[in-house]
């Protein structure tokens, strides 16, 4: 039209803005140690940012030292592995699903997953409490961790078989999920009928998500798992983005939408089965943290996927900190917070949110 | 060269023929308009050559391959398609939508030649004060744009579109189909389906006129006579042929039709 128009240099100014969302990942990481240190120094006993760091360091090797590396690091820890892999499972469900309500929660996996708890201390008799304390003690946690993996996985299994009649349409996807959510948590139920009081109180424990419960062999085996599903993730970024127009469209980019779909849904299903039979039940950061980057930075999926894993660590840990200081000397379970939290967050999103749904 | 050529193709939905036996060629350089009726299967003809449906039988081959042979990227970096429309669930600047049509050349992300070729596309449809804008917040036209802009981003060798003038006013229209003219070279080409007769008659090299799934009429725009469009679209028409791309008036239903 005209030669200004013409000398538009767009290269740069797409180059500037994707820039700023890099400035925002960095923002979000700098706050995410910031808290990390933080919360590492705050709790019964509080320890100065001097005393934590030399700590860290291995220059102290007192209680400062035990207090962390026994205690707080690993709870620190965890927290963020659970919030980035919620966050990032969520972010990946509602690309793929083409639907902003998706999140580990619309598939099932934790009603499941609290059904496998159930089932292991009512049917399996992991589960006793000790009157002391008013406490909790699942006599064997591994066969309760296992028993809640095994029936997640059970409905991922379940989910893509279903969907694979129907060439994996988000919408079949979804609707199994819901149903089998339904399922379990009717089979949830039935469990906590025919439960003892010790058992029932077992249970209900166990459905309070709370990262305090994982200890450095958690820590490594989730990671083992969770790292390199972010990787998978990050790597498919990109070509989420072009499923996000559509199946057609995608397959006339040369993408396969049903086999990566399918794929993504197993990579999520598993995440989210193996973070919540260690951890329990920890609602709305894989659904609220997706939408929140969207708002801030925009949608697209190459930084939607990592920025969503930084800020749902940094919100799962500020949380759980919260959780830890906010009625000390109780520490509440961080999954009753998370709820109270993300409720009036995703209504807020809700009633801001313009230009979608 | 020869760019597309359809040899015998038939296409059923649930065992109603949709498509009967067309054949046809397209040359290098030519843009083939594509019109009849609704449910004549002009969008039908489309996913076929584009393997979004899979034709009973005939044989489709894109500068001499065949696209039953081919799959994924490879085909992607042969044809693109342009559907009618399409719904963003999740907002997306129309910079990154544009951009996901370098999918089919690029790995795991776009790189810096990627940008380049979405920047020259963005300007060539006069895109560019949109470029950042969220594709949510433009009109259906601009919309419609984009989508073509990503068309051309994909630089396949023949682009389809799909009823790409409808919801475009005037002006749109006209600077969409030069702009599809301007890409064409010797070893491209073009397939588009238009409700649009005088439009189809003024861009397009090539005509197909469809007809409850069979090539009623094939050839260049001067086939466009009453005799042509009255029983395919069931319309009296008025065709002035001052030029060899001849004008049509349509006047009234024919009875019956």
């Amino acid at each position: 039209m005209n030669s200004t128009v013409a000398d538009r240099d767009l290269v740069s100014e797409y180059r500037s803005y994707f820039a700023r969302k890099v400035i925002f990942l960095l923002a979000v990481l700098v706050l995410l140690l910031a808290l990390a240190l933080f919360s590492l120094g705050v709790g019964a006993v509080r320890l100065s940012v001097g005393e934590t760091v030399g700590a860290l360091l291995g220059a102290d090797s007192g209680i400062a030292s035990t207090i962390i590396w026994n205690i707080r690091l690993p709870r620190v820890l965890t927290a963020v592995l659970v919030g980035a892999g919620l966050a990032a499972a969520g972010a990946a469900l509602q690309s793929l699903l083409r639907n902003p309500l998706a999140s580990p929660y619309t598939l099932g996996i934790s009603h499941a997953a609290a059904f496998g708890a159930a089932f292991s201390v009512v049917i399996l008799g992991a589960g006793s409490s000790s009157a002391e304390a008013g406490g909790v003690i699942v006599n064997n946690p591994y066969i309760t961790t296992i028993s809640a993996f095994a029936w997640s996985m059970v409905t991922v299994i379940l989910i893509v078989l279903l969907g694979r009649l129907k060439n994996s349409s988000p919408v079949t996807l979804i609707l199994t999920g819901i149903a089998l959510g339904s399922l379990f948590t009717a089979g949830y139920t039935v469990m906590q009928y025919f439960a003892d009081q010790t058992e029932l109180s077992s249970i209900v424990f166990w459905t309070f998500g709370d990262v305090g419960r994982a200890t450095w062999t958690h820590l490594a085996l989730m990671s083992a798992v969770v790292l390199p599903a972010l990787i998978y993730f990050g790597y498919n970024g990109w070509r989420y983005r072009a499923m996000s127009s559509g199946d057609q469209t995608a397959k006339s980019l040369g993408i396969n939408p049903g086999r990566l779909r399918l794929e993504g849904t197993i990579v999520a299903g598993l995440i989210t089965s193996l973070l919540v039979s260690f951890v329990g039940i920890i609602g709305f950061v894989g659904l609220v943290v997706p939408h929140m980057i969207r708002r801030f930075i925009g949608g697209e999926e190459r930084y939607l996927l990592p920025a969503s894993c930084l800020l749902g660590g940094f919100l799962l840990l500020g949380s759980d900190t919260a959780a830890r200081t906010v009625a000390a000397p109780i520490v509440l379970p961080v999954g009753i917070l998370t709820s109270f939290l993300g409720v009036p967050l995703f209504i807020y999103l809700v009633i801001r949110g313009k230009g979608y749904w | 060269m020869v760019i597309l050529k359809l040899e015998d193709l038939d296409f059923s939905y649930n065992k109603s023929r949709t498509l009967k036996e067309i054949s046809f060629t397209l040359e290098g350089g030519g843009l083939l308009g594509i019109v009849g009726p609704n449910g004549s299967g002009k969008t039908t003809l489309l996913k076929c050559i584009n393997n979004l449906l899979t034709p009973d039988s005939g044989e489709i081959t894109v500068k001499g391959e065949k696209m039953s042979e081919l799959g994924g990227r490879d085909l992607a970096r042969k044809l693109g398609f342009v559907p009618q429309t399409e719904e963003p669930v999740f907002p997306s600047t129309v910079f990154d939508l544009v951009l996901t049509g370098r999918t089919p050349h690029s790995s795991w992300k776009p790189s810096s030649d990627d940008l380049t070729v979405v920047s020259d596309v963005l300007k060539d449809l006069g895109l560019e004060e949109l470029a950042l804008r969220d594709v949510n917040s433009l009109s259906g036209g601009q919309f419609r744009k984009v989508l073509i802009a990503r068309g051309f981003a994909q630089e396949p060798e023949l682009l389809l579109l799909d009823e790409p003038m409808a919801s475009l006013d005037l002006r749109h229209q006209l600077e969409v189909l030069n702009t599809l003219r301007g890409w064409l070279t010797e070893s491209r080409g073009a397939a588009v389906t238009f409700h649009d007769l005088n439009l189809a008659a003024k861009y397009c090299d090539e005509l197909l006129i469809l007809k409850d799934g069979e090539v009623f009429a094939r050839g260049g725009p001067e086939i466009l006579t009453r005799e042509v469009i009255e029983p395919v679209y069931g319309v009296e028409v008025e065709v002035s042929k001052a030029t060899v791309r001849p004008s049509i008036t349509p006047i009234r239903p024919l009875a019956g039709g």
